[in-house]
């Protein structure tokens, strides 16, 4: 997710004003700030995996609050933690991101479906800034302002989802689960002697339907 | 060399600073500026 990390930003601020807004920001592009340091360090895949992982991104909310706390002793440091840690789910809707194995990466994958995630991206842009304008912008110069930030994020996003839609050779692959082979447990428990392949494939299938297929066509395996 | 190239120098990463990173960075960067700038618009006016 890219302007969807920005709004959050603004909607936190409206729960703690007395945190400077740059903070926030940067805290909700945290993990990406970490990739881009810990991939010129210790390579790019490496990078992301590392930065993006629930434990680290446990990690660097923690850091990144008591750096705030410590270095700029103001309150609010929750709020550099939450916003930190909010960039975990904003990006499982946007691509795939590891959870605890770094290896093992879920996501729905809307960065391959340009036009929905600039809709998403869109209306959280829309719906934090109208939040951000209700506290802080009451006369009609300030509301100007946040229209005017709320439509450069716009147009950002709409030039990397235009770029992302000119990528043909990309598809959309949603994944909750490891893509790996497993035998079910009932062809496995039930004869051991049996060679579990044939009906692995099943257990790859990304709709229901297909492992029903699947049990229909060899009803010795079930 | 600019000041970010100077900056990894001094850490030994300059030979990773490609144009890639430099995108990203700057894309990373560019939120950061355009809400800071609007904030402080909106914020000094009340």
């Amino acid at each position: 997710m890219y302007a969807g990390h920005a709004a959050v930003a603004l909607v936190l601020k409206t729960r703690e004003p007395r945190v400077p807004i740059a903070v926030l920001v940067a805290a909700c592009f945290g993990p990406d700030w970490v990739e881009l340091f810990l991939g010129l360090s210790i390579g790019r895949s490496a990078g992301e995996a590392y930065s993006h992982f629930i434990p680290g991104v446990l990690v660097g909310a923690l850091l990144a609050a008591t750096l705030y706390k410590i270095v700029l002793r103001l309150p609010g440091a929750r709020y550099v933690a939450l916003a930190w840690l909010l960039h975990w789910p904003a990006d499982f809707l946007t691509a795939h991101k590891p959870l605890l194995d770094p290896t093992h990466i879920v996501g729905l994958d809307l960065y391959d479906l340009p036009a929905i995630d600039f809709t998403i991206e869109g209306l959280l842009v829309i719906g934090c800034a109208f939040l951000y304008a209700r506290s802080f912008a009451t006369g009609r110069a300030q509301r100007r302002w946040v229209a005017a930030m709320a439509l450069t994020l716009l147009v950002i996003q709409g030039v990397l989802d235009y770029g992302l839609s000119n990528q043909p050779w990309r598809s959309w692959n949603p994944s909750l689960a490891q893509g790996r082979r497993q035998p079910h447990l009932t062809v496995a428990a039930a004869s051991p002697a049996r060679p579990a392949d044939p009906h692995g494939s099943c257990t790859l299938a990304r709709t229901h339907s297909a492992s029903e297929r699947c049990r229909m066509t060899d009803h010795g395996a079930w | 060399m600019d000041l970010t190239e100077g900056v990894l120098h001094l850490f030994g990463l300059v030979s990773q600073w490609n144009t890639r990173a430099r995108g990203f960075g700057l894309l990373l960067l560019l939120p950061v500026v355009v809400i800071a700038v609007a904030d402080w618009r909106v914020r000094r006016r009340r």
